[in-house]
């Protein structure tokens, strides 16, 4: 009892205080810098990309399909491909995923989530999420369950992940969509009552990914729903998903937020 | 016999030197290596038109060495079913099957794996699974997926019930399947870090590293001074995430929430140093053929000794007292039993075997090409248990998580990580397997060793590559592990092995 006492206050405190405005290690691969005034178009980050990401005609990455494995800004020798460490991705189309040169992840948040005022009125005090993998490789499916651990803690914010879809608002899909698992994402999508979202969390959901053009696959689905967020990332980061639905649902603080003082959980110790 | 070509870990040979020997010798060959302790890594075809090319390959792991022969058959073939008397390969024929039609007659459980795009009957289909179907009175079943209650990749249980007691368990799989190896086969091998990456989330850093030995074994590629190093602190980081992952799982099966929370916020701190690492909490863009696509620094390998001294610290205190309380010891004690005889006979692998008693590890029994003569690493220990039970298998995912941060740790001190050169895109890009080989590469990952082969054709292009996740060895084992135990023990159980459904659906 005592040795368990003395553990918790060992622990203090994790969670991140300010999800709207923490940012993350300055080494991960977030929104993408590009500078077409510095290319040289020497093709090296085209011909490195493993998912046709980059092109070149003007400068662009379509972070719906970027992995997020930084090969090209190695690649390029003139340094007109950089990686920030900006983690808030999210989405409302799928459009503004395209970054171009010049971009920048300020302006990028400003408009990037279009909140719905009656989304807010819905679900603003209780988002529950029922995941769907539906090929994906368990590391979306790894950051989705981070958001409810000590250091995000999306339960706070009434976002939580429920067993059923019968007690659902929200189906967040990962993995590229197999074509075995069409029938039963189909399935449990038609089993959340309405009303409900829908959101693509991870660049297999997204565009397939790594794994675009498999005849293995089977993406009909999204012919048929709209997709109300995207989360792009291999795998996102467990924040960007919790800023993008709190973004959605036009919470106060969450749109415009411009990043303050660095807040990693490593450092947030009690 | 003897005619098998013996093959070190990670390297490549010409395939006219794979020794082609006939399937009734093969047959008798590997009974007889078998019996004797070896077991299979791979055993998989390669089709050219009718013709069928199988390819064996089997470990020896007190000799370090692996033994290759490839074998001519043909699609629908009927061959003698190696199963009956070697279980190990119960999986590998049923594959065959699957992929090639050739069937393996007399064996006992002769059903699908993956439903496979290229599958060799397409008219088989997810939704027709043949399951086993038990009578009696008061049987009952309890249908379980694909899509489960936690956030977890998806799977079909069927569990055939007496009262609250499994008497059967049928897993079907196959939902997972992305075509991931006919992929790496369409485009410049060398390309395909990314795709590896992507095999088996858990294990990211593990499959790169398996792709990249294939790679430079293929293209005769000598790696960056350093570089294989720098590779086997990235794997053993994110063992021991994907370990405390898997043990806050398991204390949160059980409601015990210290454990489930303190494990996942040292769990966040361990693939954040991976973050400061690569870039990525997953270990992504880090490793590629020919070496490291990024420097780390000696600030930044300070760094990581700091935190994960910090996690060592924190995760013997919780230990101290997790590991003394009743109330997770008599869920975990004699739970989800695996006897040793049974882990070997089928195949077992990984921490999940190893808490079987068997005594098996990729790290310290096959040897990596990095290190000089393909030498044993002697400062990494094996942990082993005997009991099999979730118990056992919490306490070597426990004690590895340990060992794998005193590794790290011991290492970087040791190690000038930060004069490792890069590699670049262009130089990885440019990395062209020869023509007409085949290559190896053994690594073993955060669930056991995980298997890349490659076989190339006359323009050194890939014919096959095939890939093998230890999920592929152990889920039967589960399935084995909850007979007799109470249904709502399976949670419990199925993580304590916590295998991938993407890695074994490819």
């Amino acid at each position: 009892m005592f040795d368990l006492i003395k553990l918790r206050r060992e622990q203090g405190r994790q969670y991140i205080k300010d999800i709207a405005g923490a940012t993350v290690s300055q080494n991960y691969r977030g929104f993408p810098l590009l500078d077409e005034t510095l290319c040289n178009g020497c093709r090296e980050c085209v011909e490195s990309c493993p998912t046709g990401a980059v092109t070149l005609d003007r400068l662009k990455i379509d972070m719906g399909r970027c992995v997020f494995c930084g090969v090209c800004e190695a690649a390029c020798p003139t340094g007109a491909i950089r990686f920030s460490n900006e983690h808030r991705l999210a989405a409302t189309s799928r459009e503004a995923l395209i970054v171009a040169s010049g971009s920048k992840p300020t302006d990028y948040l400003a408009t990037a989530v279009r909140p719905r005022k009656e989304l807010k009125r819905i679900f603003g005090g209780s988002l529950r999420i029922r995941s769907v993998s539906a090929g994906g490789c368990n590391g979306c499916e790894l950051e989705l369950a981070a958001t409810t651990n000590v250091n995000f803690d999306a339960a706070r914010f009434g976002i939580d992940i429920v067993a059923s879809p019968r007690h659902a608002d929200v189906v967040v899909i990962t993995g590229p969509i197999s074509a075995n698992m069409a029938t039963a994402l189909e399935a449990t999508v038609s089993a959340v009552p309405a009303p409900k979202l829908t959101v693509l969390m991870g660049v297999c959901a997204i565009s397939g990914g790594v794994f675009a053009g498999s005849p293995a696959l089977s993406r009909d689905f999204l012919k048929n729903h709209t997709v109300d967020l995207y989360v792009p990332g291999s795998p996102p980061h467990p924040l960007a998903l919790v800023h993008g639905l709190l973004s959605l649902l036009g919470r106060r603080g969450f749109a415009l937020k411009t990043p303050n003082t660095p807040e990693t959980p490593a450092d947030t110790d009690g | 016999m003897n005619d098998w070509l013996d093959l070190k870990n990670g390297s490549a040979v010409s395939l006219a030197t794979v020794p082609s020997i006939p399937y009734d010798a093969l047959f008798d060959s590997i009974r007889e290596r078998c019996g004797k302790g070896d077991r299979p890594v791979a055993y998989f075809g390669v089709a050219e038109g009718e013709g069928v090319t199988l390819f064996t390959v089997l470990a020896n792991d007190g000799e370090g060495v692996l033994a290759a022969a490839q074998t001519e058959l043909s699609r629908g073939q009927h061959i003698r079913s190696l199963t009956p008397a070697l279980p190990l390969f119960h999986l590998f024929e049923r594959e065959l099957f699957e992929d090639f039609g050739i069937l393996p007659e007399g064996h006992p459980w002769l059903k699908p794996v993956r439903y496979a795009a290229n599958r060799f009957d397409p008219d088989a289909k997810v939704e027709d699974y043949p399951f086993f179907i038990l009578g009696g009175e008061g049987v009952h079943e309890v249908a379980v997926g694909p899509v489960h209650a936690g956030v977890i990749e998806p799977g079909h249980f069927r569990f055939m019930c007496r009262g609250e007691r499994v008497e059967h368990l049928e897993i079907q799989l196959g939902y997972q399947h992305r075509g991931a190896e006919t992929l790496f086969g369409t485009g410049p091998l060398s390309q395909k870090g990314a795709l590896a990456e992507s095999i088996c989330g858990t294990s990211a850093v593990a499959h790169a590293a398996a792709h990249a030995m294939i790679v430079e074994a293929a293209s005769q590629t000598r790696l960056m001074e350093g570089a294989g190093i720098a590779r086997e602190v990235l794997i053993e980081i994110e063992r021991a995430g994907g370990h405390l992952a898997t043990l806050s799982a398991l204390a949160g099966d059980v409601a015990y929430l210290p454990g489930n929370s303190v494990m996942a916020g040292l769990r966040t701190t361990v693939i954040n140093t991976l973050l400061e690492l690569t870039g990525s909490r997953f270990g992504h863009g880090m490793i590629r053929p020919g070496g490291i696509l990024r420097s780390v620094t000696t600030q930044t390998g300070k760094l990581v000794r700091e935190r994960l001294a910090g996690v060592a610290e924190r995760l013997d205190h919780l230990g101290r007292v997790m590991w003394s309380s009743p109330s997770v010891l008599s869920r975990f004690e004699r739970t989800g039993t695996v006897d040793g005889e049974t882990a070997r006979r089928t195949g077992m692998v990984g921490p999940a075997g190893r808490a079987s008693g068997v005594d098996r590890d990729a790290r310290r029994d096959l040897g990596v090409p990095w290190r000089t003569g393909g030498q044993r690493p002697a400062n990494i220990a094996v942990c082993l248990e005997q009991e099999g039970d979730v118990l056992a298998r919490a306490m070597v995912r426990y004690r590895e998580t340990l060992e794998s941060i005193r590794f790290v740790d011991g290492t970087i001190a040791s190690t000038d990580l930060s004069s490792v050169e890069r590699t670049s895109p262009s130089q990885t890009r440019n990395m062209r397997p020869s023509p007409d080989l085949f290559a190896v590469g053994v690594i073993e990952g955060t669930q056991g060793e995980i298997v890349h082969t490659l076989v190339t054709g006359p323009e050194g292009e890939t014919r096959r590559y095939k890939i093998k996740d230890p999920a592929f060895n152990n889920w039967y084992a589960l399935a084995l592990a909850v007979r007799g135990e109470a249904i709502s023990d399976f949670p419990l159980c199925n993580k304590s092995f916590d295998l991938s459904y993407a890695g074994h659906d490819l």
